[in-house]
């Protein structure tokens, strides 16, 4: 058995693919054979570095995530202060002559969050979709920059990469982001509008995200109406009933 | 916001795709983190150091979900709870073993099985570096794949290939560059020879 034929079958042992007999012969080989025995090991010491990569990249995603959340939860906790209109010093005056109804309202509106807010807890952007166009140098930084968000450098990258892969669905949907959120509604519109236009695959993406944009611009009803138009068997139905049940 | 059922949140995780995967941590992270934090408070820890413990929690629930027959017999909530639990037990042993070699200023000795594990972390970080050489495509093919689960029709729509065999070829081609790195490591070949004079 030649070296590439012996790792092609230990990687399929290590994917799980051999059958019941394929698998006697290989536990017989690693027996029997020294060489093959030798080459197996080399290939499980690999699997674990490969293991331990992936805790290390997965711990890299975890603390992204656990900054990004934290940061959501300041912006939330930080608006919800702003809630009550009455100085905090003024609050057991103001509700002796108010009355208990003016402060059950104030209960009630921390308890539903604004649009602005909606769109802090639901904006979740999944830069992956860069990665599906294969990679490249310029979308490799843009997508390094967007996952920092850093979105106003990664505009121009974006751009000079789409004017060479105009048909490029993914990046485009991402400059769309990057607009929305550096708060250019406008050309953000006009991206989702052309995205929802020409690529079906993306149209769901592109709807979901124009809801996004008018709720970060603070208009609900234009929100529900662009989540309305979502595809019912799509993933962004179920989040979107989810996020509208806040508004009712 | 809406509890999602514990079955939808292992789907995610065990879909092979980063982005839902992506989608389960955060879901997790915004339900069960006050979990970990209220474990540590509580246990003489300062709510920072709740992080590590929850992240390690997440990282032992991924990789428990890619084991083949792997089903929870509680809630993910009290899973998640219970390792939470127990690792921040371990950290707390772990301090107050450790607190005290530092002040004997003695030598312990060193038994063969603590220098296999040291030869062992060691050997991973050198793979990881190899890994980290690799080249950015290489490098995630081979996590996505092998560490995420992801296949290969995922990973052929990821990279543009052209179809799932090709997607196949790459990761093996990627593979085989790995071990003829890991071959070629003088510093790898030098653990395998103090691990073969421990045996």
């Amino acid at each position: 058995m030649d070296k590439d034929s012996t790792y092609q079958l230990i990687e399929r042992y290590f994917e799980g693919s051999l059958n019941e007999d394929e698998l006697a012969d290989f536990q017989k080989k690693l027996a029997d054979e020294p060489d093959f025995a030798s080459a197996f090991q080399l290939e499980k010491e690999l699997m674990d570095g490969i293991e331990n990569f992936g805790n290390q990249r997965l711990r890299k995603e975890l603390d992204l995530i656990h900054q990004e959340e934290k940061n959501n939860a300041a912006q939330l906790s930080e608006t919800g202060k702003r809630v009550p209109l009455i100085p905090r010093r003024y609050w057991l005056a103001a509700a002796v002559l108010l009355g208990i109804g003016v402060l059950a309202s104030l209960i009630f509106d921390a308890r539903h969050p604004t649009p602005q807010q909606l769109y802090a807890m639901y904006a979740v952007h999944d830069f992956d979709f860069t990665e599906k166009s294969g990679g490249g140098d310029l979308l490799s930084q843009a997508e390094a920059l967007l996952k920092n968000k850093k979105y106003s450098a990664a505009i121009p990258i974006l751009e000079k990469y789409i004017k060479s892969n105009p048909e490029d669905g993914p990046a485009k949907l991402a400059e769309g982001i990057a607009f929305l959120e550096t708060g250019e509604y406008e050309r953000a519109f006009a991206i989702f509008k052309e995205i929802g236009e020409v690529n079906s695959f993306l149209k769901n993406e592109a709807v979901w995200y124009t809801g996004l944009a008018y709720l970060k611009m603070g208009d609900a009803e234009k929100a529900k109406a662009a989540f309305s138009e979502l595809n019912k068997g799509s993933k962004r139905y179920g989040e979107a009933v989810e996020l509208m049940g806040y508004m009712e | 916001m809406q509890h999602r059922p514990d079955n939808e949140i292992l789907g995610l995780l065990k879909s092979g795709n980063p982005a839902q995967q992506e989608r389960a941590f955060r879901y997790l992270y915004r339900q069960y983190y006050g979990l970990a934090e209220s474990i540590v408070t509580k246990n003489n820890g300062r709510p920072e150091e709740a992080k590590d413990v929850f992240q390690d929690a997440l990282i032992v629930l991924f990789n428990n979900t890619k084991k083949e027959g792997f089903q929870l017999t509680a809630a993910l909530k009290t899973y998640l709870y219970s390792i939470c639990h127990k690792l921040w037990l371990m950290k707390l042993r772990k301090t107050k073993r450790e607190a005290p070699l530092e002040t004997r200023h003695e030598l312990l000795p060193v038994e063969a099985t603590q220098l296999e594990t040291l030869i062992t972390t060691e050997r991973k970080l050198l793979i990881t570096q190899l890994l980290e050489k690799l080249g950015e495509d290489c490098r995630r093919i081979i996590e996505l794949f092998y560490f995420r689960k992801t296949r290969m029709a995922k990973i052929k729509e990821l990279f543009n290939l052209g179809s799932e065999q090709a997607a196949k070829n790459k990761k093996s081609q990627c593979m085989k560059r790995l071990r003829q790195m890991a071959l070629a490591s003088e510093e790898i070949r030098n653990l395998r020879n103090s691990a073969g004079s421990l045996s």
